[in-house]
């Protein structure tokens, strides 16, 4: 038996950590560190950003597999504002995430050249995350998830 | 004088005072040291727009201010053809400021990668997976904190490190991590971009 759960440790370590190198290559390979340390010049801390990545996706993922935190962490106020805050860090982050991963692929170059879009290419862009923030709204109120 | 003059032009140079001198944007070597200190410290422009704080310059323009003074001495140019000047007035930087900006991308962070784990997990149904995984291993039904969910998490933490390169402060490799290498790229796109794009009067310098 104990063999049979040492079997099932390594097995563990080698899923867990082909899959995080892999997804994390993708959330590298979209440039996402690059864009905010640009915005915020913030150049020289880098490796800084990579460590909290690390410990973000560590965390999470043993809050998920193992159901640590429990729904009363915080009394009534504060639950909801760490909510909201919570909905705003990854609501950014996914936005940035789906609009570098659509830039990837050259959507909006490509839409440019076919369409021969000279100017207001602003508003375009603009569009496109409108869109993303109307769609995500109907999607929940709606309850289209279930 | 006939002797050789090299120049060097790095792509993007940044300079804090308002006029650029030819060693703020290149470096130059000739077998006469006197004819080096005096190009060094060529004016080749000043920044006298407030609103524009951004040139491209051409290499020949530099050629054409070193002719200027030494016209029989050969110029060659061993770098960039085209290249920026940005003028970054001297500002001090607000140390709190940065802070709080890194720590908020540290935040952003944090949640955005738990979020992709978790999105990741849930999406391949991965308890679900592990209980099957665990039946098919051990032939015992899994009560959902085996082994297998303790090395995943652990597994997971490995990868990125591997991935990394780095632990914190440590390094595991001397070469540089992911995103070193990806901001130097983001870098380089951009002053090409600015190079190939940028071909308006006032802000392109270049003879003729």
């Amino acid at each position: 038996m104990l063999i049979k759960n040492m079997v099932c440790l390594v097995l563990g370590i080698i899923f867990g950590s082909s899959i995080s190198s892999g997804l994390f290559a993708l959330i590298n390979s979209i440039k996402i560190i690059p864009r905010y340390a640009d915005k915020t010049h913030t150049k020289q801390y880098v490796t800084l950003y990579e460590t909290a990545i690390l410990v973000g996706a560590t965390f999470w993922n043993i809050v998920f597999l193992f159901d640590i935190l429990s729904s009363k962490l915080y009394p009534y106020p504060l639950n909801h504002i760490f909510l909201g805050i919570t909905g705003i860090l990854i609501g950014i982050f996914v936005g940035s995430l789906a609009v570098s991963l659509a830039e990837r692929l050259s959507v909006s170059a490509i839409i440019s050249r076919r369409f021969k879009i000279h100017h207001g290419f602003n508003f375009t862009l603009l569009a496109i995350s409108l869109g993303y923030l109307v769609g995500n709204l109907m999607y929940f109120f709606y309850g289209w998830s279930s | 004088m006939k002797d050789n003059i090299y120049i060097n032009v790095n792509q993007t140079a940044k300079v804090h005072t308002e006029n650029v001198y030819l060693k703020d944007v290149a470096t130059v070597t000739c077998t006469d040291k006197n004819a080096v200190n005096r190009l060094l410290s060529m004016k080749i422009m000043t920044f006298a727009a407030k609103s524009q704080n951004r040139y491209i310059f051409s290499t020949l323009k530099i050629i054409e201010h070193i002719n200027e003074i030494y016209p029989d001495a050969p110029v060659n140019s061993i770098g960039e053809n085209q290249f920026i000047i940005e003028y970054e007035p001297p500002k001090k930087k607000i140390i709190i400021w940065e802070y709080a900006k890194v720590t908020f991308i540290c935040i952003l962070l944090f949640f955005g990668a738990g979020f992709t784990i978790m999105s990741f997990n849930n999406e391949i149904c991965i308890q679900q997976l592990f209980l099957y995984i665990y039946h098919w291993i051990t032939g015992e039904t899994s009560g959902g904190f085996t082994l297998l969910e303790i090395g995943y998490s652990i597994g997971i933490f490995l990868g990125i490190t591997i991935f990394y390169n780095h632990l914190g402060k440590k390094k595991i490799s001397n070469d540089p991590t992911p995103a070193e290498i990806e901001i130097r790229k983001y870098e380089t796109d951009i002053s090409k971009t600015l190079i190939d794009g940028i071909k308006r009067k006032d802000s392109h310098i270049d003879v003729n």
